[in-house]
């Protein structure tokens, strides 16, 4: 097993199935990576939340579900999943903060795994 | 050797990361265009005239979304034929179904799948140029005549060049084809088609375009020569009936006369065919023109039909109440509910003109209804106000009579306003009775054995067997005014007349004859026995409010 293979099923990412999107090609993955760090919409999803615009907060939640589905994020995914499926309706509700909490760490945890990668890859 | 050029395929979604991975996907094998939203994509399409052979769209994006974009291009016929995929969340169906139809081709989620995306991507496009081609074909199969869109190139490329000369559009259908079809098979079906395709030709021959449309829509155009008569199209029709081997061919042609000439070749067609459609059932008519007349009431009645759910809801219709008396005693022996629609704008409409619409669109089931809901309350208030009250005779239509739930619907309405179901007479039609004859049947004793009391409507203008008339379950019959309206007046009319009350004494039904409208007429039905009448001679149908008035005038009103 690859380096990079074996760090990106420790993330608890779909590391076949992403990477057949990517061509098997590493490096246009770590690329793809770093755009996934400079997309807005988590940005986007929190301001919506914070000024209670529910219907941009679906857009954008949805956006991200996209674009993590498509990079095999699997855990940010399946947390951006869960508030995306509450905003669906734009019911207003009190656990948005939480749900958006738990993004949050997923995006943390998703940065460690681009660092990791980027490590594994030089070694 | 040369490199054939790339396909193109637009890909429209606002997000970098997804559009850039799409565009890598596609790439090896097409030329990619982007745009970030649908207004962009508008103008790449203006850009690019249109020259692509496959759009890729997302539907959540800003500025203009997915379904706005598909509604943008369906609407120009540019850009129509270019087929969409849509790309969606895997997450339900709701989105998938919204963008198929709005008219997405297909749809493929995300997260991608290149191989799915790939060969979706290449079948469409298969699919579609295939598709072109055919419809490229400029002569049906069948008939060998020009299909309808190389026809209406031909009939604008003839207007074109001939600008000094007139012509006329000849568009035809035949009443029932499907039936034909149905039942002496499809091979007979389309001996009949060839048939008229023939007649096209040698009727038009070197001087017309003839086209089949489909089905059994066929279209000329020649140049305007002469008036045209009954007879030229009911020969037609007897030469295809005999070309073809059949008697029950029965065609409609329409005329539209090409004046403007701006109007698009489909919609001058269009036009005839309306002609031809509007003499539907009508027995020796065979051919009408499209004039202003049939557009400005074909107008009318749309617009009739666009205000009839509001006209409901907002309680336009009134019913008026028709009073009918027994001779003997000039006694008031009941009512007719007839309605009257007060249209806020074109004043007080007649039944005539709304009622013939009511009962092709099905909207009469729902009139009905509305009808007798008022005719019981209005029973419901002669009982409160002390009145005695005389029972109402309400419509029931054929529509009506094919609902199972109709002996459920005027039982709740009895409930609703606490009345014997005698109060309520059912009027139906006697031609009701000859279509199906045993399902009216069973359902009509099924309403009196609920208490109804059944009266047939326009009895003599139908074509019951006298013995039908003894298994339908009846109990007034009513005279077709046409019966006594008839002039002159000959024995043997009068005659018959006596014929039809002396078996309803004999099979103890009661008998009304309606029109009546003078004093002779009167005289007459008294001498034969007729007990009861109803017409303008006596009253013409009433406000409610007035009609008390009668009511208490007869003697019959307090207790």
């Amino acid at each position: 097993m690859s380096g990079f293979q074996t760090i990106f099923n420790a993330y608890g990412g779909d590391n076949s199935t992403a990477m057949g999107r990517f061509f098997g090609n590493e490096g246009m993955y770590l690329r793809f990576l770093d755009m996934f760090f400079q997309d807005e919409s988590f940005q986007q999803l929190e301001n919506a939340l914070d000024a209670g615009d529910l219907k941009d907060a679906f857009a954008a939640a949805h956006t991200l579900k996209g674009v993590a589905g498509n990079m095999g994020l699997t855990p940010f995914y399946e947390a951006v999943c869960v508030i995306v499926e509450r905003l669906r309706t734009e019911e207003p509700r009190k656990d948005y903060p939480v749900l958006c909490k738990a993004i949050q760490a997923e995006f943390y945890r998703a940065e460690l795994f681009r660092k990791q990668l980027k490590k594994g890859g030089e070694s | 050797m040369a490199v054939m050029a790339k396909r193109k395929i637009l890909v429209v979604e606002d997000n970098d990361l997804n559009r850039s991975l799409l565009c890598e996907i596609l790439k090896p094998e097409y030329d990619v265009v982007e745009a970030e939203n649908g207004r962009e994509a508008l103008e790449r399409l203006r850009q690019y005239a249109g020259d692509f052979s496959l759009i890729l769209l997302d539907i959540v994006m800003p500025v203009m979304d997915g379904y706005e974009f598909l509604a943008a291009i369906k609407e120009d016929p540019k850009f129509d034929s270019i087929p969409v995929i849509v790309t969606t969340q895997n997450d339900g169906e709701s989105e998938e179904v919204a963008a198929l139809s709005c008219g997405a081709a297909d749809f493929v989620a995300k997260p991608y799948k290149p191989q799915i995306i790939l060969h979706r991507v290449a079948s469409i496009i298969h699919l579609r140029e295939t598709a072109a081609l055919v419809n490229e074909f400029q002569f049906d199969r069948l008939t060998g005549l020009s299909s309808k869109g190389f026809f209406c190139r031909q009939v604008e490329e003839q207007l074109r060049q001939n600008p000094e000369k007139e012509y006329d559009i000849i568009c035809s259908d035949i009443v029932n084809f499907k039936l034909i079809n149905d039942v002496f098979g499809i091979p007979a079906g389309d001996r009949v088609l060839k048939a008229i395709a023939q007649c096209y030709t040698e009727n038009t021959r070197g001087r017309g375009i003839c086209s089949h449309f489909h089905a059994d829509q066929f279209a000329c155009m020649i140049e305007h020569r002469w008036e045209y008569e009954e007879s030229m199209f009911q020969k037609a029709g007897a030469w295809i009936n005999s070309i073809s081997q059949t008697q029950s061919i029965v065609m409609k042609w329409g005329i539209y006369r090409i004046e403007d000439r701006n109007i698009p070749v489909e919609q001058m067609c269009d036009r005839a065919l309306l002609a031809a459609r509007n003499i539907k059932g009508q027995y020796n008519k065979y051919f009408a023109y499209y004039d202003e007349a049939l557009r400005s009431r074909l107008l009318q009645e749309q617009e009739i039909v666009d205000s009839m759910e509001q006209a409901l809801q907002g309680e336009q219709f009134e019913i008026y109440l028709q009073p009918k008396y027994r001779i003997k005693d000039s006694q008031m022996v009941g009512a007719e509910a007839l309605v009257r629609w007060n249209h806020p704008k074109w004043g007080r409409q007649s039944p005539a003109v709304f009622i013939p619409l009511f009962e092709q669109n099905g909207f009469i089931t729902r009139l009905d209804e509305y009808v007798w809901d008022k005719a019981c309350a209005v029973l419901r208030d002669w009982e409160e106000q002390g009145l005695c009250p005389v029972p109402i005779s309400v419509n029931v239509s054929r529509a009506d009579i094919y609902n199972v739930d109709l002996p459920d619907i005027l039982m709740k309405l009895i409930h609703k306003y606490h009345l014997p179901p005698a109060c309520l007479h059912l009027e139906i039609t006697e031609s009701a009775y000859t279509e199906n004859p045993r399902q009216i049947i069973n359902t009509v004793n099924r309403l009196r054995e609920l208490g109804f009391m059944i009266e047939m409507d326009d009895f003599g203008s139908g074509y019951s067997s006298l013995h039908m008339l003894h298994e339908m379950p009846v109990d007034i019959l009513k005279l077709d005014m046409r019966f006594v309206q008839s002039e002159p007046v000959t024995q043997v009319n009068q005659e018959i007349m006596r014929f039809i009350v002396n078996l309803t004494h004999l099979m103890k039904l009661g008998v009304v004859a309606e029109g009546v409208e003078t004093a002779e007429q009167l005289e007459r039905l008294q001498e034969i026995g007729c007990e009861c009448v109803q017409g303008y001679y006596f009253a013409k149908p009433m406000p409610v409010k007035e009609f008390e008035l009668h009511l208490k005038k007869s003697g019959m009103g307090g207790r």
